[in-house]
């Protein structure tokens, strides 16, 4: 026969106490073991975070540094050696290991598509572009612009003529990547 | 009939076994987790030395991208700087052979004598 008050009995868990102490400790334990691995993803999150932001920092410097590499290089050269690269200048789509570039256009893409020599949409180490002596995963190329409209084609005594480059700088260190881009305008006189 | 009692009232204690069991359950478990602890407090001490680091790094970047080129802290050797609890080490070297007017520059951030952050960048005679 259903006997109801054993049924109710058994629902009543204070009733029978054996083992409770075990079981308030783990409990306990439990407790502390959440509040505990809550505390750790936060210090593995803190700790990713910091090394992504070395990785950062270490490949800005290093793209910063083979763009000015780049400007650097075209400000060491004289008007003879202007004249030269220029007409031992690359255009797009060959294969290049030189520094510079000439550009038909001016917008960003255009300049970015020249860059990317194995035309695979991105400008990483597979590029054939010039390598810094910073490091494996560093490399930089400089575009010369078209001549502004309404600029001196022609250096003479009365006319110089303003070159516009833009100096690109890469990285790729530690899976980072990171690109520099800046202008560099120089004017040549007779 | 049985007496009905509230559930305070049955209280019959712990055996000592029991409490003994279940206290070395929970000493070995907190005792894992102190070490736990100990260990994400070091590692985020780490953490702040390393982005304190890494910012006195870039603090010297900058100041040596600002100077002139022939500003004696540019000179060819090593030299450093106390920033608090860090040493800022940088070391210049000639990068002449490559690229005309270029200085090669390697920064350190040392902290207890280990480098915790290092950057290197080209130092070029030309400024922007």
């Amino acid at each position: 026969m259903f006997d109801a008050m054993k049924w109710m009995k058994s629902f009543q868990p204070f009733n029978n106490e054996k083992g409770s102490a075990i079981v308030s400790a783990l409990l306990i334990l439990m407790l502390l073991t959440f509040i505990a691995l809550a505390a750790t993803d936060t210090t593995i999150n803190e700790k990713s975070m910091v090394r992504s932001e070395a990785i950062f920092e270490q490949n800005f410097s290093l793209a910063e540094s083979s763009a000015l590499e780049g400007i650097q290089k075209l400000a060491n050269q004289d008007k003879d050696e202007v004249d030269e690269l220029l007409t031992a200048k690359v255009t797009a789509a060959s294969e290049n290991k030189d520094l510079l570039m000439e550009s038909e256009d001016e917008g960003v893409a255009e300049i970015l598509d020249i860059l990317d020599t194995n035309h695979d949409g991105t400008i990483d180490k597979n590029d054939t572009l010039e390598a810094s002596e910073l490091g494996s995963d560093t490399f930089r190329a400089a575009v010369l612009l078209p001549i502004d409209t309404g600029d001196s084609l022609s250096v003479t005594a009365t006319s110089s003529r303003l070159y516009r480059y833009n100096s690109f700088g890469f990285s790729e260190g530690q899976n980072g990547k990171v690109m520099i881009r800046l202008g560099y305008k120089r004017r040549i006189n007779n | 009939m049985q007496k009905q009692t509230s559930i305070w009232q049955s209280q019959r204690g712990f055996t000592l076994i029991e409490v003994m069991m279940a206290l070395v359950i929970l000493g070995i478990g907190i005792m894992s987790i102190v070490a736990l602890q100990t260990r994400d407090m070091a590692y985020n001490n780490s953490s702040r030395r390393q982005t304190q680091g890494y910012t006195w790094a870039m603090d010297r970047v900058e100041r040596l991208r600002s100077i002139k080129y022939t500003n004696a802290d540019l000179n060819v050797g090593s030299k450093s700087q106390a920033e608090g609890p860090y040493l800022v080490r940088w070391t210049v070297s000639d990068n002449s052979l490559n690229i005309p007017n270029t200085k090669k520059v390697d920064v350190s951030v040392e902290w207890n004598g280990n480098p915790i952050a290092t950057i290197a960048f080209t130092r070029t005679q030309s400024s922007i």
